[in-house]
């Protein structure tokens, strides 16, 4: 059997963007045991566009949808523009999404690193 | 009689009768009709006694209908059986006239009841024909109250007026079903303009080769037009759908001409106001013998409440869905750090199970949130409670303002809250020995931004602090700050643990605007 390559998080800059404490501490070890080197966690959408904008290094992002009440979308927007890969972690089901940001790939929290490489880092078949 | 007054009454006959037949033509008043009739046929006849009898609809007995002579209250009673035994029913049976000379002798028919009343002698009857349904109508009758016979002349003439009257019966009965049938057709009108008011409904009638639209009133505002401002046409409704919605709407028309289905859909309607109306519309294509659309026929009905309110539930839903698991993530956040800060299973159960009942509590006090505010009192006074110790009281003061939370305040607050009570009764002021605690609260204003201050501080600490797991201080020195731009502070020393926290309370402007 050909061996394919598993995506790994090894060495990636990830920026975490939660706004519940314990669910971006939680997320962060997570990613951090799977060899992920973590951004943040930021909680609001202005520390989430200061850090986009910081030039700090981020190969990748996990957003949270609704910040204290406000939308990542913002976010989102600025992380395409950087052809920066990201995916939404959030309760909120795809129909609930903006109609421009429904094919952005969704995963339930508490998340899974391993899914979560395979959609950020997809590798060529 | 001489030939000159012959000629004379001859010629009285005559003018009455021309004189009737105008009146047969144009009265629509029945019962004067054949009034008049008895009492002209009388008057030539030379008699004061006639009479116009009909038969019932179960055609077995005649009913006084009119007549000159009768008592009036015997008019539209009095009934007789329609058989041969009469001389009325033998005429209406034979469809002959009836000449009956001299009743008093012994005749051949029963004499009905009220005739000899009237002393009468003899009778002459004629029978009278609808005929445009070929039905007898009933009968025409002169009695007279001294012995005579009537001649074909006689005859001729009741018959004539017997023609008349059956004219005047079928013209005035319909003049009655058509009054009959415009007034239900009326009453139907406004049955439907009525449900249709009632109903809200807008409402069209498309002539399609013409283009010609009707619209109901409601139809004209659905659309954001006064009432009449604009003659009806395909384009002055598509003018009016909402761009987004137009192409759509229209193509969903031609389907339905096309295929030949119901046409339903629901689009929106843009106002020159900028007021925006969700319509949902059913209409049906009607088609000529070479099938091509003929016309159609549709309402519409106005669903923006409905679709607001599907709007508000799929937000609501969607609310529902990221509290509750974002709840699970802090729960299963919570149990992996309190594994990680217990040695042993049991009191791993004790403080997990603690925090959940925590969280849950302040479950609790969120859902009664929409009806009143949770102040900071309440949250200390619920978590003081929790511990189940009433006689702990008197080492506990309490006290501050009355200051309401926002909602996104709370749950993290009352989590640090209860860690703080947990830790003071199990290691610090509030366990045995003579510690007490003060917990208090005050407002400050900064840069125009109130600010929560929670001072908290426990004095005569005796037990040493092995058993603290670092949750409680994680909560205050981590998560307040992350989650609520907090300023925290936890002192504790040897004796004593001073701790305050400091949460702005209003949301700080935001320098990006809001995404939708």
């Amino acid at each position: 059997m050909p061996h394919r390559a598993t995506p790994s998080l090894r060495d990636r800059h990830i920026l975490v963007v939660e706004d519940e404490f314990f669910v971006a501490e939680e997320m962060a070890r997570e990613l951090e045991e799977a060899g992920a080197t973590i951004v943040g966690p930021v909680g609001t959408v202005d520390d989430a566009l200061d850090c986009v904008a910081s030039g700090v290094r981020i190969d990748a992002a996990i957003l949270d949808i609704n910040l204290r009440g406000d939308l990542s979308y913002p976010v989102a927007e600025a992380l395409r523009q950087k052809q920066v890969p990201f995916l939404f972690a959030t309760g909120y089901d795809a129909w609930s999404l903006d109609p421009g940001f429904r094919d952005v790939t969704r995963c339930e929290k508490p998340i899974d690193p391993s899914q979560v490489a395979r959609a950020l880092f997809p590798v060529p078949a | 009689m001489e030939d000159g007054a012959r000629v004379e009454a001859l010629l009285q006959q005559q003018r009455a009768l021309a004189s009737f037949g105008e009146l047969a033509l144009r009265s629509e008043n029945l019962d004067e009709i054949l009034t008049e009739a008895c009492r002209l046929v009388g008057n030539a006849l030379g008699t004061d006694l006639a009479k116009v009898m009909e038969l019932d609809d179960s055609g077995e007995s005649l009913v006084l209908r009119a007549g000159v002579g009768w008592l009036p209250e015997t008019i539209g009673h009095a009934r007789i059986r329609a058989d041969e035994r009469s001389a009325e029913g033998y005429a209406l049976k034979m469809g002959e006239p009836i000449v009956s000379s001299d009743l008093a002798e012994g005749d051949q028919f029963s004499v009905p009841h009220g005739l000899r009343d009237n002393g009468v002698h003899a009778t002459v009857t004629v029978i009278i024909i609808r005929q445009s349904v070929n039905h007898p109508y009933g009968i025409l009758q002169v009695a007279s109250r001294s012995p005579r016979t009537f001649d074909g002349a006689d005859i001729q003439l009741l018959r004539t007026y017997a023609n008349l009257l059956a004219a005047a019966v079928d013209r005035i009965t319909l003049l009655r079903t058509s009054y009959d049938q415009a007034e239900e057709l009326a009453a139907n009108e406004e049955r439907m303009r009525l449900a249709i008011d009632v109903g809200r409904l807008g409402t069209w009638d498309w002539d399609i080769p013409t283009n010609e639209i009707v619209w109901s009133d409601e139809h004209y505002r659905m659309e954001g037009y006064e009432v009449g401002e604009v003659t009806p046409t395909f384009e002055t409704w598509q003018a009016r759908i909402h761009p987004d919605d137009k192409a759509e709407t229209i193509a969903a028309l031609e389907r339905a001409r096309d295929d030949r289905h119901e046409y339903v859909h629901e689009f929106r309607s843009l106002h020159p106001d900028g007021k925006v109306v969700w319509l949902s519309a059913r209409g049906r294509f009607f088609y000529d013998e070479n099938d091509q659309p003929l016309r159609m026929i549709g309402v519409m009905r106005d669903t923006t409440s409905r679709r607001r309110a599907q709007e508000t539930q799929k937000t609501l839903i969607a609310e529902l869905q990221h509290r509750t698991r974002n709840l699970l993530a802090v729960v299963r956040s919570i149990a992996a750090q309190t594994m990680r800060s217990t040695d042993d299973m049991a009191a791993f159960r004790t403080r997990f199970n603690e925090r959940l009942s925590a969280l849950s509590r302040v479950q609790g006090l969120l859902s009664r949130s929409d009806r009143e505010r949770i102040t900071i009192g309440q949250l200390i006074r619920m978590e003081l409670d929790a511990l189940g110790e009433p006689e702990l009281e008197h080492r506990v003061q309490i006290g501050g303002p009355d200051v309401a939370l926002r909602n996104s305040v709370v749950q993290t607050l009352a989590l640090a809250i209860h860690e703080l009570f947990t830790n003071a009764r199990k290691y610090g002021a509030l366990a045995d020995g003579p510690g007490s605690l003060a917990v208090t609260w005050t407002l400050r204003e900064d840069d125009g931004v109130q600010h929560l201050v929670i001072d908290w501080r426990e004095v005569g600490i005796t037990s040493h602090d092995g058993g603290r797991t670092g949750f409680g201080r994680e909560l205050i020195e981590r998560s307040l700050p992350y989650q609520l731009d907090a300023a925290t502070r936890f002192d504790l020393q040897d004796d004593h643990l001073h701790c305050t926290i400091d949460i702005p309370l209003d949301r700080p402007l935001r320098s990006t605007p809001h995404a939708a």
